[in-house]
C-alpha cells in the first residue's frame, strides 16, 4: 500500500483498521505507471490497429484460393508467411484472423465477468437462500467439463459465433462467481462494513460501493486469463470440428486445419499459434500490471 | 453452523443435484439432433436398416419410460449397455475412470509442485530477471492450445530424444508413470500457467498488506512471515482457481486423451456425444458429477482452515 | 533470504526428483523375438458388434474378415468371387437351385469340424433373425436345405444372379451353430460374441472396449497360411499420432494415413506407406427436391464446373482418380463412360439456359469427422463461385449430419463416398439409383425418382445371362449419368503404412484388411 494510505490511516485516530479500503479514484492514479500494464496496453493497441486496418495490410484476400502456390514455406517471394494447402497467404490470415480473435476474447468474457461478479458479491454478501440456489446450480453445471458442455450446446444450437457466445454465457460465469464470493466472504466480516452498516448504509449501497471495489480484483485480472481461454476454447472447438465455418480465417481453425500438414507445412500451424501467443501476451501483461498495482 | 454441520448438509444436497444431473443430461442428450442407430449404420443405412436397429436397441420407447429404466438401473449399479459396442457400459465406464483420475492427479500434483515453486520463486524476485523469465515463459505456455503444445512436446521429447513413447497407456504401473508423463507435463505446464499468475500477484499483494509489515516490524523472520501469513492467505484465491479448474482439466484431458491414445473417459464421452450412444454419456456425465462435487466440497471446506476470516452462515 | 532459498531449493530438488523418477521408469522391454510372432497395429477407430450379420461399422467388419469365412470369398481386387468354404457349386436349369459342395476337413477355431449344418443356421440368421439388419441381401433365398453334412442347397423364389456376391458379403459368413442360435436369444450378452467361433486365419478369445483387439492364429485354419501368431490391434484415434507411433517403431502398421503424408513415409527410411486401390467414390449429394437443384441443367452445370484434378492434387495429394462412372469401379462399372470431364466454358452456358442464370447460394453441409470431406467443400466453394453458385459451408457434427440428409431430408448440398460391400453392382445400383416410396435410402437420398430407371433396375438385377446382364447396367449407368443428382468427383483409395520388415499387409478391393499372408523378417 502506498505512503498516501497509511498516513490517512495514522491521521484517523478513532478508527484504526486492518485493511484500509482504498477508494478508486487513487486506484486510478497508479494504473498509468506500471511499466507492466503500459507494455500490455501499447502491444494490444497494435494488435487493435491490424485488426482494424486489415485490408491496408494484406497483399491478398484471406480466402483467396492459389491451388498453383500450394505449401510455399515463410520468406517466399510472392508470400511473406508462406501459404497453406489451399494456397491462401497465411499473413493475410493471420491479420483478418485478428478481427474475429479479438471479438471471441471480448464478447465471451463481457456477460460471465459482469454477471458472475455481481452474483458473486450478491452470494457471498447476502448468503442465505439466494447462496444456496447459486451453490447448487453451480454444482449441477460444474459436474460436466466446461469443454464438454459447450460442445453439447453446440450440437444443439448448430455451430457459428453467435451460439459459441451463448455457451459460454451459460457456463462463462461460474470462476468469476467463485473468485468473487471468496473474496466477499473474506471482506464482508471487516470493520469498515460493520462501520458502513452502524451509520445506516443501505444493503445495495454497502455492496456496491464498499464491498465490490475490494473484491473485484482477483476476478477483473481472471478476466485477462478468460480472454486467452476463451479465445483456445474456440481453437479446441475447431480441433473437434465445431468451430467457425471454413474458410473462415480464424487461428484455431488454422491451427486445427494445419495439423495435418505436420510434416508437409509446419508453419501453417505453427504461424498463427504465434499470432495467439502476441494477442494473450498483450492481455496477460495488461491483467498483471492491474494486479501489481491495487 | 459448525464445519461438521456444513459438509453433512452439503452430502445431503449430493443426493439432489445428482438427480438434477440426471434429468439434466437425459433430456440433453436426447435432444441432440441425430438418430444413433442411423450413425451407427453409417453409409450402409437404409430406412428398413435404420428402423430395425433403432427397435433393437430400445430407442421407441417413450422417452420417461427410457428414463425410468437408466435411472433405476442407476441405483441398482448397472448402467446399460453401449449402443455403439454392445457391452455393459459399468464395465467401460467404470475401467476407465481410474486412468482419467490418474493422469488428473498426475496433473494437478506436476502442477503443485510447479506452481510453488515457479510461482514463489517469481513473487520473491519480483522484477528482476527470474521473475521475468518465468512470467514470459508460462505466458507463452499457456496462450498455446494444448493439442499443438503436446504435439510439440512429442516431436521433440518423443521422436527426437526417445525420451518418452510417443501415445497410449502402457501394460503395468510403472509404464504407466512413464507413458503419461507427456501428457500429464503438457496439462499440467498449462494449468500452472494460470496459477502461477495468481499465486504470484496474491503473495506480493499480501507481502504489502499492513499485517505482513506488522510481523515484520515485530522482529518475526522473513521465512516464518512468508510460510505462516503470506501464503496461507494468497493460496486462498489460487485453491479457488485450482477448483474451478478441475472442469477445464477434464475436458483438457478429453483432447490429451486423444492425442496420446490414452483410454481415459474424456476421450470416450466425446466420441460417445458424438455417436449419439446414450448409456454411454449418461453413465460418464453421472459418474464424473460425483467426482466434481466431491472436489467442490473439498475446496469450499478448506476455505475455512486457510482463512479464519470465512465462517459458514 | 537463506531460508527462502533453502526452501525453494528444496523444492526444486523434490522436483527434480519426480523429474527424474518419471523418466527412468523405461520398462526393460527389449526382448529378442520370441517364439510368438507378434504384430503390432494401431487404428483409427474401435469395433462394435463382433457378430457377422448383425455388423454394421467398418472397424468391426476389417477385424471380422479374418475370423469367419462365407461359403465364398472375394478376389483380392475385389472383382469376383473364389470358394472359400464352398469349393465347387452349381445351378439347377431353371436357377432355382444352388447346390454347394463344402471344402472337406475344414475346422473352426475350436476344433469342431464344419458341417452343412453350420452353414444352414448362420445363413437363416442372416436371412430371417431376429436381429439381422441385413434380411433384404437374402430376400431371394426361400429355403436352405443340407441333404448332408457337406452339402448345402440354397433354393430361391426366383432365379437371382447376385446370389453368389451376396454370398460372400459379410452377414453369410459362417458361425459354428450353436454359437449362432445363442446369439439371437433374448438377453444375449454381445461381448460374448467375441469368444468367436469361426473358420478364418485368425481367432478372438475376449474384448473390452479399450483394450487392444487380439487376434490369434487359428491353428486349424484351412488355408494354413499364417505366420504371425498374433495381431495386436490397438486404438489411436488421432491421425497424426498413428503416424508418430510409426515412426517411432511402436507400431508395425497403422491405417488410414492422410494422403498428404504417403510421399513424406515413402521417402523415410524404415517405413513404407500405400494407397490400396478399392472401391470407394466421393461425391456430393444434391437434393433434388431443393429449388434449384430440380433443374437438370443446374445439376450439370455443377459437374462440369468441378475440376477434379485440382481437387484430387489438393484433397488427395494424387492418390485417387476422377471418377467418370456413377459408381465404384467394381464388377460390370461403366469404364467407357464419358463422365463429366471440367468444362467451364460448357457449365456457364449450362447455367445460363437454367432457371438460375444469374446463380444462387447453395448451403452445403458436411461432417465435421472428416477433414478430407472439408477440404473438398473449401475447394468446391472457390470453383463454383465461378459460374456464380455461392456455396455456404456449414460444418455439423457427424450424427447431426447424418440427421440432416434422413428422414425430410432438409439439406441441399452433402458431401459423401461410399465403398462397395459386394462385387456385384446390385448393392450400390439399388442404393444410389433406386427412388421413390418403398426405396431404402431414397437414391442415395437425393430424392431422385425415376420409376422408369427403377424398373431396370429391377429386369438387371434378375438377369441371368452375364453379357446381358452388363449391358444392362451399362445402360442404366449412362441413364442416371445424365440426370446427373450427384456431382461426381473421384475414386479414392485406402492408405496403410507400416515397417520395413512387415510383407504381405493387403487391403482388399472391398476394403478389408488381410493379415493371413503377413510375414515379418527381422
Amino acid at each position: 500500500m502506498s505512503e498516501t494510505a497509511l498516513s490517512t490511516s495514522l491521521a484517523r485516530p478513532s478508527a484504526a483498521p486492518v485493511l484500509q479500503e482504498l477508494s478508486f479514484t487513487m486506484r486510478l492514479q497508479k494504473i498509468g505507471l506500471n511499466p507492466t500494464l503500459l507494455a500490455g496496453l501499447v502491444l494490444l493497441t497494435i494488435v487493435v490497429v491490424a485488426a482494424i486496418s486489415a485490408p491496408l495490410l494484406t497483399p491478398y484476400n484471406p480466402i483467396e484460393q492459389n491451388l498453383n502456390e500450394t505449401f510455399q514455406p515463410p520468406f517466399s517471394p510472392k508470400h511473406v508467411l508462406g501459404t497453406d494447402n489451399f494456397g491462401q497467404d497465411i499473413w493475410s490470415r493471420i491479420v483478418y484472423g485478428t478481427r474475429l480473435d479479438l471479438q471471441i476474447g471480448l464478447i465471451s468474457v463481457l456477460f460471465p465477468f459482469i454477471f458472475g461478479s455481481l452474483m458473486g458479491i450478491a452470494t457471498g454478501y447476502l448468503g442465505g437462500w439466494l447462496d444456496t440456489l447459486f451453490m447448487r446450480v453451480v454444482d449441477v453445471l460444474m459436474a460436466f467439463p466446461f469443454l464438454i458442455l459447450v460442445v453439447a450446446i453446440m450440437s444443439v444450437l448448430g455451430p457459428g459465433l453467435t451460439n459459441l457466445y451463448i455457451g459460454f454465457g451459460i457456463v462463462g460465469w461460474i470462476p468469476y462467481q467463485r473468485i468473487t464470493r471468496g473474496e466477499t466472504l473474506a471482506t464482508r466480516n471487516l470493520e469498515f462494513v460493520h462501520a458502513a452498516r452502524t451509520i445506516g448504509c443501505s444493503t445495495p449501497r454497502i455492496m456496491l460501493r464498499h464491498i465490490l471495489p475490494n473484491v473485484i480484483g482477483p476476478g477483473l485480472v481472471y478476466v485477462f486469463t478468460g480472454m486467452v481461454l476463451a479465445i483456445l476454447i474456440g481453437a479446441t472447438l475447431s480441433f473437434v470440428g465445431l468451430g467457425p465455418q471454413p474458410p473462415t480465417p480464424e487461428w484455431g481453425a488454422m491451427i486445427a486445419s494445419g495439423r495435418q500438414f505436420l510434416m508437409r507445412g509446419w508453419w501453417i500451424t505453427a504461424l498463427p499459434g504465434f499470432a495467439l501467443l502476441i494477442v494473450g501476451v498483450a492481455l496477460s501483461l495488461i491483467g498483471d500490471g492491474l494486479a501489481d498495482k491495487r | 453452523m459448525g464445519r461438521a454441520t456444513y459438509i453433512r448438509n452439503r452430502l445431503f444436497l449430493m443426493v439432489f443435484v445428482l438427480f438434477g444431473v440426471t434429468i439434466l443430461v437425459f433430456s440433453m442428450v436426447h435432444f441432440l439432433p441425430g438418430d444413433p442407430a442411423a450413425t451407427i449404420l453409417g453409409d450402409r443405412g437404409t430406412v428398413q436398416n435404420i428402423a430395425e436397429l433403432h427397435e433393437q436397441l430400445g430407442l421407441n420407447r417413450p422417452l420417461p419410460e427410457q428414463y425410468w429404466l437408466f435411472v433405476s438401473g442407476l441405483v441398482r449399479g448397472q448402467m446399460g449397455t453401449s449402443l455403439m459396442f454392445r457391452q455393459p457400459v459399468s464395465e467401460m465406464v467404470l475401467s476407465r475412470v481410474p486412468i482419467t483420475i490418474g493422469l488428473t492427479v498426475y496433473t494437478m500434483l506436476l502442477a503443485a509442485v510447479f506452481t510453488l515453486v515457479f510461482g514463489l520463486l517469481a513473487a520473491v524476485n519480483k522484477g528482476r530477471w527470474v521473475d521475468q523469465t518465468i512470467r514470459v515463459a508460462f505466458l507463452f505456455i499457456l496462450t498455446t492450445p494444448n493439442f499443438w503444445f503436446g504435439i510439440q512436446l512429442i516431436l521433440v521429447l518423443s521422436l527426437a530424444l526417445k525420451w518418452f513413447p510417443v501415445a497410449g497407456f502402457g501394460a503395468n504401473f510403472q509404464e504407466h508413470v512413464w507413458y503419461l508423463f507427456l501428457p500429464a507435463l503438457t496439462l499440467s505446464l498449462q494449468l500452472s500457467a494460470v496459477l502461477i499468475r495468481n499465486l504470484r500477484s496474491q503473495v506480493i499483494l499480501t507481502m504489502r498488506s499492513d499485517f505482513v509489515r506488522t510481523a515484520r516490524a515485530k522482529g518475526l523472520p522473513d521465512r516464518v512471515v512468508l510460510l505462516q501469513h503470506t501464503v496461507r492467505n494468497a493460496l486462498l484465491s489460487t485453491v479457488t482457481i485450482f477448483g474451478l479448474q478441475f472442469g477445464f482439466l477434464v475436458g483438457g484431458a478429453l483432447v490429451i486423451e486423444t492425442v496420446f491414445a490414452i483410454p481415459g473417459i474424456g476421450q470416450l464421452l466425446f466420441s460417445s456425444i458424438s455417436a449419439r450412444d446414450y448409456p454411454v454419456v449418461q453413465a460418464i456425465t453421472v459418474v464424473s458429477a460425483v467426482m466434481v462435487i466431491m472436489v467442490n466440497l473439498i475446496v469450499d471446506v478448506s476455505y475455512s482452515f486457510l482463512d479464519p476470516r470465512v465462517t459458514y452462515e | 533470504m537463506a531460508h527462502t532459498r533453502r526452501a525453494l531449493s528444496l523444492f526444486s530438488r523434490a522436483f527434480g526428483a519426480a523429474l527424474l523418477v518419471g523418466a527412468c521408469m523405461v520398462p526393460a522391454l527389449s526382448h529378442a523375438a520370441q517364439a510368438p510372432v507378434v504384430l503390432k497395429m494401431a487404428r483409427n477407430a474401435e469395433p462394435g458388434i463382433f457378430i457377422p450379420w448383425l455388423i454394421d461399422d467398418n472397424t468391426a467388419l476389417f477385424t471380422l474378415g479374418n475370423v469367419y469365412d462365407g461359403l465364398l470369398r472375394v478376389t483380392k481386387d475385389g472383382a469376383s468371387v473364389e470358394p472359400a468354404l464352398a469349393t465347387t457349386w452349381e445351378t439347377s436349369t431353371d436357377g432355382l437351385s444352388w447346390t454347394f459342395h463344402l471344402r472337406p476337413g475344414v475346422k473352426f477355431s475350436d476344433g469342431s469340424p464344419l458341417t452343412s449344418n453350420d452353414v444352414k443356421v448362420s445363413l437363416d440368421l442372416a436371412r430371417g433373425g431376429k436381429r439381422t439388419v441385413w434380411s433384404d441381401n437374402y430376400k431371394a433365398i426361400k429355403d436352405i436345405q443340407t441333404p448332408d453334412a457337406s452339402t448345402v442347397v440354397v433354393n430361391l423364389t426366383a432365379p437371382h444372379a447376385p446370389l453368389l456376391s451376396e454370398l460372400a458379403m459379410f452377414p453369410a459368413w459362417i458361425m459354428k451353430a450353436d454359437m449362432a442360435t445363442a446369439t439371437d436369444q433374448p438377453g444375449y450378452d454381445d461381448s460374448m460374441a467375441w469368444a468367436s467361433k469361426g473358420t478364418g486365419g485368425y481367432y478372438t478369445e475376449s474384448w473390452k472396449k479399450g483394450d487392444p483387439v487380439i487376434l490369434k492364429r487359428n491353428p486349424n485354419y484351412w488355408k494354413n497360411t499364417p505366420a504371425v501368431d498374433e495381431v495386436d490391434i490397438e486404438y489411436v484415434p488421432d491421425d497424426n499420432t498413428r503416424v508418430l507411433k510409426l515412426q517411432g517403431g511402436e507400431d508395425d502398421i497403422v491405417d488410414f494415413v492422410p494422403f498428404s503424408q504417403i510421399d513424406a513415409l515413402n521417402q523415410q527410411p524404415g517405413v513404407k506407406a500405400m494407397d490400396f486401390p478399392i472401391q470407394q467414390t466421393t461425391m456430393v449429394m444434391l437434393n433434388v427436391t431443393k429449388p434449384p437443384l430440380g433443374d437438370v441443367n443446374v445439376r450439370q452445370a455443377l459437374n462440369y464446373a468441378t475440376d477434379k484434378d485440382a481437387i484430387i492434387k489438393t484433397v488427395f495429394f494424387g492418390q485417387a482418380q476422377p471418377m467418370n462412372a456413377p459408381i465404384p469401379l467394381g464388377t460390370y462399372a461403366d469404364v467407357e463412360s464419358p463422365g463429366y470431364p471440367y468444362n467451364l466454358d460448357k457449365a456457364k452456358a449450362l447455367m445460363a439456359a437454367s432457371s438460375v442464370p444469374n446463380g444462387f447460394t447453395l448451403p452445403m453441409i458436411v461432417s465435421s469427422n472428416n477433414q478430407d470431406r472439408i477440404n473438398t467443400a473449401i475447394i468446391l466453394k472457390d470453383e463454383w463461385a465461378k459460374i456464380g453458385v455461392n456455396v455456404d459451408i456449414q460444418q455439423l457434427e457427424n450424427s447431426a449430419f447424418r440427421a440432416a440428409y434422413h428422414g425430410e431430408g432438409n439439406f441441399f448440398a452433402a458431401p459423401t463416398a461410399w465403398t462397395n460391400d459386394m462385387n456385384d453392382p446390385t448393392e450400390i445400383v439399388n442404393y444410389e439409383m433406386r427412388g421413390g416410396p418403398g426405396s431404402g435410402s431414397f437414391a442415395y437420398w437425393t430424392r431422385y425418382y425415376s420409376p422408369e430407371l427403377n424398373d431396370r433396375i429391377t429386369q438387371a438385377d434378375l438377369e441371368q445371362d452375364p453379357s446381358k446382364r452388363q449391358s444392362d447396367y451399362i445402360a442404366i449407368q449412362r441413364a442416371y449419368l445424365n440426370d446427373a443428382p450427384l456431382v461426381f468427383i473421384a475414386n479414392l483409395g485406402a492408405t496403410a503404412a507400416w515397417r520395413d520388415n512387415v510383407n504381405g499387409f493387403l487391403i482388399d478391393g472391398l476394403s478389408y484388411y488381410r493379415f493371413e499372408d503377413v510375414t515379418l523378417s527381422r
